[in-house]
C-alpha cells in the first residue's frame, strides 16, 4: 500500500483545489524527507523512517496510537501535591501558552463576571494555518471567525492575520481572544515528524547496552526535553518499534490529534452528573467506544438552556476555575504506521552522536564522540524562566 | 563510614514509635476487624462541646494502645526469623494490633477547619462519597455500587473514624474488640464522669478473614493476593543499620549501580522513598529512580508528619458472575485462531496477569507453574517491555537456592500478558506510560493492606448450598491502601489506568478485575487479547463482578498527634 498523497489533518475539507491538496502533501512529505536524510546520514544506516507516499507499506502493517495527557507534565510535576497551583501556573501571564503549554495542547479561557463560560482547546499546528494564509486567505479568515471567542468573531479582519504578505501566528486573535492553533515554539508539525524520525536511530551506552528508557533516550539523542510527557513518549515508542526492526512512518493524515476527552467526575450545581458539554468544532469524533478520536479543536461550554456556566461545574468539591482542570481530561496523540517487523538491522550509536560525524558503535573510539555536531530541535522553555 | 549530611540519597531514620504500624510494616494478620465510628451529632449540626470533649478523652486513653511501626516491624522480623528457621509458621507467637484513622470531617471536629484546609488532597477533603463518581462508581442512585446503597461510608451512613484491630488469634481479636467496644460504652470522661458512649456510635463492623485452605492468601476469585508491594526506603535504626524493608539482594554478587533503573530490595520489589507513604519524608522524583525530590513530602498541617492517607474500599466480589464469564468466554475464545485449547483457568489468569497460585504469565505464559507461584523471590521478578535482566543473587543468610525459572521476555504487544491484565494495569513496571517513564510509575505505587471478607464461594454450589444461603452471602475484599496523595496514587491508578481503555499500555481495554467504565449507563468494558502472530481480539465485558459497597478516605495520624493534637482537651 502507498498513499497517493497525505491528506489535510483529520481529512479537513478546507482545501478547495487539487493544487492545495497536492501542495500540502508535498510540504508535509518534505518534513519526512528531512527526517529520512537525517537518519541516512548516519554511517551504515538505512533509514527505518520512511515516506509513506513514495515507499510501499507492506502487509501486515499496524497503526499504533501514541498518546499522552494534554496538561503540561513539567508544570504538574513541579506542584505534585498542589494541583490548583499547577492549573493556575499553566495559564497565568501573557506568555503562558508559549511558556507552559508544551504538550501539543493549548487552550483559551473566556470568563464572564469572574466565572469561566467557555474553554477552547487546539492541537492544530501553525504550519497548516500558514499554508492556508498562502493559499486561501478567505478560508483562513472564515476559520478564525469560527474559532475565536464568539463575541469577537465579527471583529477579526485579515489585516490582523497577514501583515506584509506574511502570516502572523501570534496575532491577537490567536493569543488574547482564542486558541486557533498552537503557538508554543516546539508544538509544531515539523517537530512531530522529526522526533519520530530521529527516534528511529538506535542508541547505546558506553558499554554497548541498548538504551531503552524514554528519558535516557531523549537525553542521549537530544530530540526534545526530558521530563515532559509527549516527546519522550513519542521517542520511546518509536525507538521500541525501531529496535524490533520495523519500518516506521506516520498514518495519513499526519497531524497531532485530540484522541479522547471525558466528563468523568464533573457535577452540575445540583450535584447530578453533567451532560456532554464538549463540542468538537474541527476534526473527527471517536468512531466507537474505546476508539481514539481525530479531534483538532474542542470547546467546553454549557448550553444556555442549562441555566449555569462552566464555572459553576464542580469536579469533586472544586469548581472549575481554570482551563487546566479540563485540559487534564484530554489526551493528545498521533498515529504511527509500522510494517516489516524484524527486517531492519541498523547499527546503534552512542549518545550525542549525530549524522555528520557519526560512526557505528562498534567501530568508534570513545574520544571521537565529542567531535560530532548534533542536529537538535530547539529545547523547551524551562519552568523557572 | 560517616554519612555525608548533604547526601540527598541518604536514607532517613523513620520515627518508628510515631508511625502507625499497619502503614509501612503491615499487620499481616489472618483475623481483622474494621470498626467504623460516627461522632454523634444531631442532623446537620456540629457535635456538641460535650461530645467533642468525650471523643478527645477517649482518644487520649486509646493512644497508648495504638500499635507503632516499631512494634509491628519487630514482631514481623521475629516471625520471619522463626519461620525461616522452622520452615513453617511458628506456633504460639502471636500479637494483636490496633490502628486508627480519621475522615477530614472528623479532623475538622477535633482540630480546626484551618488545620484541615492545609491538607491539599482534594479527594481526602471531599471524602469518598463525593468523589465516588470520579472513580467511575455507578451514578445511578439505585445501583448497588452507588454511595446511597453502600453499607458504610455513604451519605446515609457516614463514618468519621476507622479502627482496625488485627490478630493472629481469633480469641485475642475478639477480646480486644470487646475491650474497645467497652471503652465506648462504659468509659467515662475523667473530668466529669460522663459516659463516652453517647459521643461515639458504631455504624458498621466488618470482619476480615484470610480464606481457609486451599485459598489461604488468595482472594475470592481464587488468585493469590498481595504479592507485589513496593519496598520503602528508610531506617528503623541507624547503628547497626536496620532498614524498614529488608534488603535481601547481595550487593557483591548482584550490584545495582545503574542509577537509571530502580534499586530493588528483593527481586521485583523496587525501593521507593518513604514520603510516598508517610508525611514528612523524602519523596519519589518522577524523573529519577534513585534521587528523591528536593522538598520533603508535607502537604498538610505540621502535625500531619508521620501520618498517611488510608483509602478503604469494601469491594463485593460476585464470584458466580466472574466464573460464568470466564467459562463462557474461554469457550468462545478457544474457537479463535491462536487460542485453541483455551481453558477457563488460563483465560481467568489472562484477566489477572498471574495464575491462581501467583506465578506471573510473564514467566509462565501457557500453564501454571506452582513452584514459581510459591517462590517469593521469583514470583515478582518480571517486566513487560524488555527482556528480563538475569536473576539477582541473594545474600547467603537468606538461604535461597537461586531463581532458575524461565525469565520474562519482551512483551510489547501484550501477547503474553494482555495489556489490560490487572497486574499490568496497576503496575506497568518498565512500560513508558502516557505519563512518563518507569521512574514515574514508581510515584504511583501504593502500600496495600487488604484482606478478604465473607466465606469462600463453594466449589460446587449445588442446591443444598443455595438453600443454606452460602452462595448468596456477601464476600469480597476489604481494600486498604496507604499513600501520601490519594489523587496521584490510589485515585490515579483507578481512574487513569484501571478505568481507562488505553492507558497505560496504549490499548487493551479497562482492567477486567477492578476497572469500571464511566460510560453510563451501559458501563460495558472491553478486554483485548492477542495471540502471538495474530491481530488483537476484543471481547466485551457486560457484567461487573467487583462492586464497591462501602469505604472512605481517612488520615492515619502519628501516635503523638492522636493524643496531643486530636485528643487535646478543649480550651
Amino acid at each position: 500500500m502507498k498513499y497517493p498523497r497525505l491528506d489535510p489533518p483529520a481529512f479537513l475539507t478546507d482545501f478547495t483545489t487539487e493544487q492545495q491538496r497536492n501542495d500540502w502533501s508535498k510540504e508535509v512529505l518534505g518534513y519526512f524527507n528531512q527526517g529520512i536524510a537525517f537518519n541516512d546520514a548516519f554511517p551504515g544506516v538505512t533509514s527505518q523512517f520512511y515516506n509513506p507516499v513514495t515507499t510501499e507499506t507492506a502487509d501486515p502493517f499496524i497503526e499504533p496510537l501514541i498518546e499522552w495527557p494534554g496538561f503540561p507534565k513539567l508544570v504538574k510535576d513541579h506542584f505534585p501535591n498542589d494541583p490548583e497551583m499547577a492549573w493556575k501556573t499553566a495559564e497565568t501571564g501573557a506568555n503562558a501558552r508559549e511558556r507552559f503549554m508544551d504538550e501539543y495542547l493549548e487552550w483559551h479561557v473566556v470568563r464572564k463576571n469572574g466565572k469561566i463560560t467557555r474553554v477552547s482547546f487546539t492541537c492544530e499546528t501553525a504550519q497548516y494555518y500558514n499554508f492556508l494564509a498562502k493559499t486561501d486567505p478567505a478560508k483562513l479568515l472564515e476559520i478564525y471567525k469560527a474559532l475565536v471567542d464568539p463575541q469577537f468573531q465579527n471583529q477579526v479582519v485579515l489585516a490582523d492575520l497577514i501583515v506584509g504578505g506574511v502570516y502572523q501566528p501570534r496575532n491577537k486573535w490567536n493569543r488574547e481572544h482564542g486558541a486557533v492553533h498552537l503557538i508554543q515554539t516546539n508544538n509544531n508539525l515539523f517537530a512531530e515528524v522529526m522526533i519520530a524520525a530521529q527516534a528511529c536511530i538506535l542508541r547505546s551506552r558506553e558499554d554497548g547496552t541498548p538504551i531503552t528508557d524514554a528519558d535516557e533516550l531523549i537525553r542521549c539523542a537530544e530530540y526534545g526535553a526530558p521530563g515532559r510527557a509527549s516527546d519522550p513518549k513519542i521517542g520511546s515508542d518509536v525507538n521500541g518499534l525501531s529496535r524490533a526492526g520495523n519500518s516506521i512512518s506516520l498514518r495519513n493524515p499526519v497531524a497531532l490529534y485530540l484522541t479522547g476527552w471525558s466528563s468523568g467526575g464533573m457535577k452540575k450545581p445540583d450535584g447530578s452528573p453533567v451532560g456532554n458539554y464538549w463540542k468538537l468544532l474541527r476534526g473527527k469524533p471517536s468512531p466507537g467506544a474505546n476508539q481514539p478520536a481525530m479531534g483538532l479543536h474542542l470547546v467546553f461550554e454549557v448550553p444556555a438552556s442549562e441555566g449555569f456556566v462552566v464555572g459553576d461545574i464542580k469536579i469533586g468539591s472544586r469548581t472549575i476555575q481554570f482551563g487546566g482542570q479540563l485540559a487534564e481530561k484530554i489526551n493528545v496523540g498521533l498515529f504511527g504506521l509500522v510494517c516489516n517487523e524484524g527486517q531492519s538491522n541498523n547499527p546503534s550509536f552512542k549518545c550525542g552522536v549525530g549524522p555528520a560525524a557519526a560512526e557505528p558503535q562498534a567501530a568508534m573510539a570513545a574520544e571521537s564522540v565529542g567531535a560530532s555536531v548534533v542536529q537538535k530541535l530547539p529545547t523547551r522553555v524551562p519552568l523557572d524562566q | 563510614m560517616p554519612e555525608e549530611p548533604e547526601d540527598p540519597t541518604a536514607e532517613e531514620l523513620l520515627e518508628a514509635d510515631q508511625i502507625q504500624g499497619n502503614i509501612l510494616a503491615g499487620f499481616n494478620k489472618d483475623h481483622q476487624v474494621f470498626l467504623f465510628l460516627r461522632i454523634e451529632q444531631t442532623g446537620e449540626k456540629a457535635p456538641s462541646q460535650e461530645t467533642v470533649a468525650a471523643v478527645k478523652a477517649w482518644l487520649r486513653a486509646l493512644a497508648p494502645q495504638i500499635s507503632s511501626l516499631n512494634e509491628v516491624h519487630r514482631f514481623n522480623e521475629l516471625f520471619r526469623t522463626l519461620r525461616a528457621r522452622l520452615g513453617r509458621d511458628p506456633h504460639g507467637v502471636s500479637a494483636t494490633w490496633m490502628n486508627i484513622a480519621f475522615s477530614a470531617a472528623a479532623l475538622e471536629i477535633l482540630t480546626s477547619s484551618q488545620d484541615v484546609a492545609e491538607f491539599k488532597d482534594s479527594f481526602f477533603l471531599d471524602g469518598l462519597p463525593a468523589r465516588s463518581s470520579d472513580l467511575a462508581d455507578p451514578t445511578d442512585e439505585t445501583a448497588e455500587g452507588h454511595p446511597n446503597q453502600w453499607v458504610v461510608g455513604g451519605p446515609r451512613n457516614p463514618a468519621d473514624i476507622l479502627v482496625i484491630v488485627a490478630s493472629d488469634s481469633p480469641a485475642a481479636l475478639a477480646e480486644r474488640v470487646a475491650q474497645l467496644k467497652a471503652s465506648l460504652s462504659q468509659a467515662t470522661l475523667p473530668e466529669t464522669g460522663e459516659a463516652i458512649g453517647s459521643a461515639l456510635r458504631i455504624v458498621w463492623e466488618e470482619a476480615g478473614e484470610t480464606l481457609p485452605p486451599p485459598l489461604t492468601g488468595h482472594e475470592h476469585f481464587g488468585f493469590k493476593d498481595g504479592i507485589s508491594q513496593p519496598g520503602v526506603r528508610g531506617l528503623i535504626r541507624r547503628s547497626p543499620a536496620e532498614y524498614v524493608t529488608p534488603r535481601v539482594i547481595d550487593p557483591a554478587k548482584s550490584p545495582q549501580p545503574d542509577p537509571r533503573i530502580p534499586e530493588f530490595a528483593r527481586p521485583g520489589q523496587p525501593l521507593v522513598w518513604p514520603g510516598q507513604f508517610v508525611f514528612g519524608y523524602k519523596a519519589q522524583n518522577p524523573n529519577d529512580a534513585r534521587v528523591p525530590r528536593e522538598d520533603l513530602m508535607m502537604s498538610g498541617p505540621a502535625w500531619a508528619r508521620n501520618g498517611s492517607y488510608l483509602v478503604m474500599r469494601r469491594l463485593r466480589q460476585d464470584v458466580r458472575a466472574f466464573r460464568d464469564f470466564v467459562v463462557s468466554e474461554s469457550a468462545r475464545v478457544s474457537a479463535l485462531s491462536g487460542f485453541e485449547g483455551m481453558t477457563p483457568k488460563r483465560f481467568a489468569s489472562m484477566l489477572v496477569g498471574r495464575w491462581p497460585g501467583g506465578s506471573p504469565l510473564a514467566r509462565s505464559p501457557l500453564s501454571e507453574d506452582e513452584d514459581l507461584g510459591r517462590d517469593g523471590f521469583a514470583n515478582n521478578f518480571f517486566q513487560f517491555e524488555l527482556n528480563s535482566p538475569p536473576p539477582l543473587e541473594l545474600k547467603s543468610d537468606v538461604g535461597y537456592n537461586g531463581d532458575t525459572f524461565s525469565l520474562s521476555m519482551e512483551d510489547s504487544k501484550g501477547a503474553v500478558c494482555p495489556f489490560s491484565a490487572h497486574v499490568r494495569k496497576v503496575n506497568p513496571r518498565d512500560i513508558t506510560t502516557e505519563r512518563g517513564t518507569r521512574q514515574d510509575v514508581l510515584t504511583r505505587l501504593i502500600l496495600r493492606r487488604g484482606i478478604p471478607f465473607g466465606p469462600p464461594y463453594p466449589e460446587d454450589p449445588g442446591d443444598a448450598m443455595l438453600a443454606t444461603g452460602e452462595v448468596g452471602t456477601q464476600r469480597g475484599l476489604i481494600f486498604v491502601s496507604y499513600q501520601t496523595s490519594i489523587e496521584n496514587q490510589f485515585a490515579f491508578l483507578q481512574t487513569n489506568w484501571a478505568n481507562h481503555g488505553r492507558n497505560p499500555n496504549r490499548s487493551g481495554g479497562e482492567d477486567p478485575i477492578i476497572g469500571q467504565s464511566p460510560d453510563e449507563p451501559r458501563r460495558h468494558r472491553f478486554f483485548e487479547i492477542t495471540a502471538p502472530g495474530h491481530p488483537p481480539v476484543t471481547r466485551e465485558l457486560v457484567e461487573e463482578w467487583v462492586i464497591p459497597t462501602g469505604g472512605g478516605f481517612f488520615f492515619s495520624p502519628s501516635i503523638s498527634a492522636i493524643s496531643e493534637v486530636l485528643g487535646r482537651p478543649l480550651a
